[in-house]
């Protein structure tokens, strides 16, 4: 089994906070508008980042709540304080944000930082406001766009997220039509998890996979120049990577991922588990930032039952999956959150993740190729 | 888990185990076989990814870790 250290990845939640009410939110705390504080952001610097246990390039995804309902100037402390205490480590930042806050305040920020933004949209507003609703339950799509009509004007690169639900799934072109002319680097296929709080999908029923599997052949179909699709690339990277890289997973191995909640709680593995409310594991916070570093997690007595469970989870798909080889053992939040089970295999999540993606990708080439 | 399993079922190997569902062994055998055949043919990735997005999709940012988060 990987070891999983060094850890590569750092998700830090800025706040739990969020400024929409989206229909498919997994966030349990998203109306808790804490901050994080600067004593919590010191000690990610000097207890997290500067050991000797993560790498020396580090990737920092401001998430788990709204990142933009936090403001800018704090951003750049956050920055500043968080480069000075790990003075060895490179840091490469990254915001994924609903979109309704963007401004030139804030595209200078990112612009000065060389941060990567990523913007949440499910296509045009038909489809988008469905789901991604404001506080007082309306739209947000023409806040989003007003957004991105900012970055494009700066010329500031982005990508996407969309959730796609089942209503995006029978549209194909209605969706494809809109990313495509949207300008992003890169367009990101999200499904409607069953995740957290958000204990029921769409995609659920028994026509999905076919649904999902023609999206995906319709997108290959009309190779839109102006549109790049996360999954059709990752397929593509997936032909030429070696072997084991293929097969490593970072989210089930141990310390690869690290995630900080607002009061400085560590926890590994899938980002979406801390925080979600629950005795057996602890709300899966295994360390405090503030005391220690990335090793305590290893040693905490409820970690090490988790990487038990995962790591049966990881055989049972080794052993009764097709795809293992190059999927790694899928998600544990996903386990948990669909199955109940980190030790089970198969989900809802990687029967479209993986499955149906590389089936659809593979076949329409192939039927290109002759 | 032991590191030799681990290694074995990556290998995913008949040969070598037993411990696969046969069905699994005949699923990944043949979709190594079109993996390999479309390489043939030119489909790959051959750095582009990773060249045009600034380095940021780096083996986090590919498959299996599509969350971006
Ligand atoms: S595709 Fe699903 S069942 Fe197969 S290895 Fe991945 S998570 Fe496990």
């Amino acid at each position: 089994m990987n070891e999983g250290a060094p850890v590569r990845l750092v998700v830090v939640q800025p706040t739990p906070y969020c400024s929409l009410d989206c229909a498919y939110c997994y966030l349990p705390f998203r109306n808790d508008r804490r901050r994080m504080t600067l004593d919590t952001l010191d000690a990610i610097g000097r207890n997290l980042l500067a050991s000797p246990l993560v790498a020396s390039e580090i990737d920092i995804a401001w998430h788990a709540g709204e990142p933009m309902t936090v403001p800018p100037e704090w951003y750049r402390d956050a920055f500043e304080k968080l480069a000075a205490n790990a003075p060895d480590k490179t840091l490469r930042h990254g915001f994924q944000t609903n979109g309704i806050h963007i401004d030139p305040t804030w595209i200078e920020l990112w612009r000065a930082y060389n941060v990567r933004v990523g913007v949440s949209i499910d296509g045009p507003a038909r489809l988008h406001d469905a789901r991604r609703r404001t506080r007082a339950g309306g739209g947000s799509h023409a806040l989003v766009m007003r957004g991105v009509d900012a970055l494009r004007d700066a010329g500031q690169a982005f990508h996407v997220i969309a959730v796609l639900t089942a209503d995006a799934l029978r549209e194909p072109d209605e969706v494809l039509d809109f990313f495509a002319g949207l300008g992003a680097v890169e367009v990101g296929l999200n499904v409607e998890e069953i995740e957290g709080v958000h204990g029921e999908s769409s995609l659920a029923g028994d026509d999905i996979e076919r649904l999902y599997k023609r999206f995906l052949s319709r997108a290959i179909e009309r190779a839109d120049p102006g549109l790049r699709l996360r999954e059709v690339e990752g397929v593509r990277w997936l032909l030429s990577a070696p072997p084991e890289v293929r097969a490593s997973n970072p989210q089930v191995s141990p310390l690869a991922i690290v995630s900080v909640s607002v009061d400085g709680k560590m926890s590994t593995y899938s980002p979406e588990l801390l925080g979600t409310p629950t005795t057996r594991w602890d709300d899966f916070a295994f360390a405090d930032v503030h005391r220690e570093g990335p090793e305590a997690i290893l040693e905490n007595p409820v970690f090490m039952k988790l990487r038990a469970d995962i790591e049966r989870g990881v055989v049972a798909c080794a052993q009764s999956c097709g795809y293992f080889t190059v999927c790694g053992g899928g998600a544990p939040a996903n386990k948990w959150f669909e199955l109940g089970d980190f030790a089970g295999a198969e989900t809802l999540y990687c029967r479209l993740t993986r499955k149906a993606t590389l089936d659809a990708v593979l076949e329409a080439w192939e039927t290109a190729n002759g | 888990m032991n590191p030799l399993l681990f290694a074995l079922i990556i290998a995913g190997s008949p040969a070598n185990s037993g411990l696969i569902e046969p069905s699994a062994v005949a699923e990944r055998t043949a979709l190594e076989e079109r993996m390999a055949a479309l390489q043939e043919r030119g489909v790959s990735d051959a750095g582009e990814r990773v060249a045009q997005w600034n380095n940021w999709y780096n083996g986090f940012q590919n498959w299996p870790n599509w969350r971006n988060w």
